[in-house]
């Protein structure tokens, strides 16, 4: 995530929160109250501020904590962060206390109720009473989720020693913190999870490489197995060349390294020639392209992208269900109604409409994904329960390279699914041709 | 003769653990999820087993925390397979009680031995 897609971002929710919080006090006389939103506009600026522009990891954790007690009054407040693993406990990773700032969390960070129960539901939530890490005892306390696109990082918690509740306006204003930490959470470990998960990715087939070969050096053995152990190494060096490739192309499109080679394309043709490639005997595959008007689009890579699409629908459905392929002069994304739309450009659950030259919608009628996954799903490397069940050997790059693709031709993909029931994956492209003909370089 | 049970996803590593053990005479079993893992653990009482951590339904973390968890079989040696052996990870490992880290890629021939020397320090331990 780019710095100035989460600056972006906060400056949109921040107008809301400031009414919200001029609002919720014009009750009370509205000359201190509007003097006081005046200054929390000003300190939440100065915070998102302060928080973006840290570069490591504890720095932001610890500006963090400094922002949120300057903002709301506290005498305790820590972050908690989840581990990795989903579904591990979320630990405490640093400490604010009137004290004084501790160095560094407890050893051994106990166990903490509201923290595990807010990164579930991720909601804000309001308790009365919350012992800290640092064991100490408040009677009231305030816990708000660190998420960013469906994903919860972790918890930011607030306490005071006296029962004060926490106001409407401290909700507002610690969920803002919040959402600027995780954002930025994510944009400090964003390279290095890159890294790490494609280090992971390569390891696997690796790991057969080198196994099956060291065992070949090692023992004698019968020529078919020695054929059989063959098969294995070339399939697995085939996956490793087709990783490299993929993380490749995730990269050089996302940093607009790409350029586009457009021509006038019909993606009705270009529909029809990728079923026919991946549904060989036209058995599964059911098309509906009539009447598509030609677009100014590179044809080799929207062909990928629905060659990508494609491949899902038909891996993650029963192998006895059809998949519908759809083109269209008019956005397909609003056609599923009972659905919940999720917009890949901004997972906030943003309904999409538009008035597009064409669209292309994939629809199955497979296993599906809840709205954690569909949200998550557009990350690289990132594959749901059911798809690495279902396909071990899949990569988690499909539809980040497909998103990327489709946006670098001023175009948006979309998604909308239900667990059991199917997903539909599809794309709009407008009338006007990409900006740049070249594209970035 | 030992049981082994090695969980991994990906068919390809546990035919390759089959084959590095094949030649030491053990008995392997394999799972491909978290859930029938656990499940054969209880059944078949492995005297070793090889867990990958990244898994389909229950992650390998929780189906060692979970055998740990259990009388019946927290005392089988639990190795975890991972691709990245994270310093969190290594935390989180130690804490529920597996044995050890595999890191991929392995040595076939590292990870026999890895096993050949646990099973040995067990069969002392039990039969001092």
């Amino acid at each position: 995530m780019a710095l100035g897609k989460g600056v972006r971002q906060l400056r949109n929710q921040t107008p809301s929160v400031l009414a919200m919080v001029g609002l919720s006090e014009l009750g009370e006389g509205t000359g201190p109250a509007l003097l006081r939103a005046a200054a929390q506009e000003r300190a939440l600026s100065r915070a998102a501020f302060q928080i973006f522009a840290q570069t490591d990891e504890e720095a932001l954790l610890r500006v963090a904590l400094a922002v949120a007690s300057s903002l709301v009054q506290v005498d305790v407040a820590a972050i908690f962060l989840r581990s990795g693993n989903n579904g591990d406990a979320p630990r405490c990773r640093a400490i604010w206390s009137e004290a004084g700032m501790r160095r560094s969390p407890p050893e051994a960070s106990p166990w903490d109720a509201l923290a595990t129960d807010v990164l579930r539901r991720q909601a804000p939530c309001r308790r009365r009473s919350w012992l800290s890490p640092g064991g100490e005892l408040c009677a009231s306390a305030l816990a708000v989720p660190l998420s960013v696109e469906g994903e919860a990082l972790g918890v930011l918690i607030a306490g005071r020693h006296k029962s004060s509740r926490f106001r409407d306006d401290h909700v507002a204003l610690l969920s803002v913190v919040g959402e600027s930490l995780a954002l930025a959470l994510r944009r400090l470990r964003m390279p290095l999870e890159f890294v790490s998960m494609a280090s992971h990715e390569l390891r696997t087939p690796l790991t057969a490489l080198q196994g099956f070969t060291e065992l070949m050096l090692s023992r004698e053995v019968s020529p078919s197995v020695q054929r059989e152990w063959l098969g294995l190494v070339n399939q697995e060096a085939v996956r490793l060349g087709g990783i490299i490739e993929e993380m490749l192309d995730v990269t050089r499109i996302e940093s607009g390294q790409v350029r586009l080679k457009l021509a006038s394309v019909c993606l009705g043709d270009v529909v029809s020639r990728i079923a026919r490639l991946l549904d060989s005997d036209g058995r599964r595959v059911r098309l509906q392209v009539e009447g598509v008007p030609a677009v100014m689009a590179d044809g080799d890579r929207l062909a990928q992208v629905i060659s990508n699409l494609l491949r899902n629908a038909l891996d993650y459905s029963p192998s006895e269900q059809p998949v519908e392929v759809e083109a269209a002069s008019r956005c397909l994304a609003q056609e599923c109604e009972t659905a919940e739309a999720v917009d890949a450009a901004s997972p906030a659950g943003a309904k999409h409409r538009c008035r597009p030259a064409v669209s292309v919608a994939v629809r199955d009628w497979g296993v599906g994904l809840t709205p954690e996954e569909l949200s998550r799903s557009f990350q690289s490397f990132y594959r749901t329960e059911a798809s690495r069940e279902l396909l071990p050997g899949g990569t988690g790059l499909g539809l980040p390279i497909a998103k990327a693709i489709v946006e670098r031709h001023q175009g948006r993909l979309w998604a909308h699914s239900r667990p059991g029931r199917g997903s539909t994956f599809g794309f709009c492209l407008p009338a006007q041709a990409p900006a740049s003909t070249n594209g970035a370089t | 003769m030992a049981t082994i049970l090695v969980v991994d996803d990906e068919p390809t590593i546990r035919l390759l653990v089959r084959a590095a053990l094949e030649e030491t005479g053990h008995r392997l079993l394999e799972a491909a999820d978290g859930s029938t893992a656990l499940d054969l653990a209880r059944a078949e009482r492995p005297d070793l087993i090889i867990l990958d951590i990244v898994l389909p339904r229950l992650s390998g973390l929780e189906v060692c925390r979970r055998l740990k968890g259990d009388p019946a079989t927290a005392a089988t040696p639990v190795f975890l397979l991972t691709g990245f052996v994270q310093q969190a990870e290594r935390q989180a490992a130690e804490e529920i009680g597996a044995e050890g880290f595999i890191a991929k890629p392995f040595s076939p021939a590292a990870l026999v031995q890895q096993i050949e020397d646990t099973l040995r320090r067990r069969t002392a331990v039990t039969s001092q």
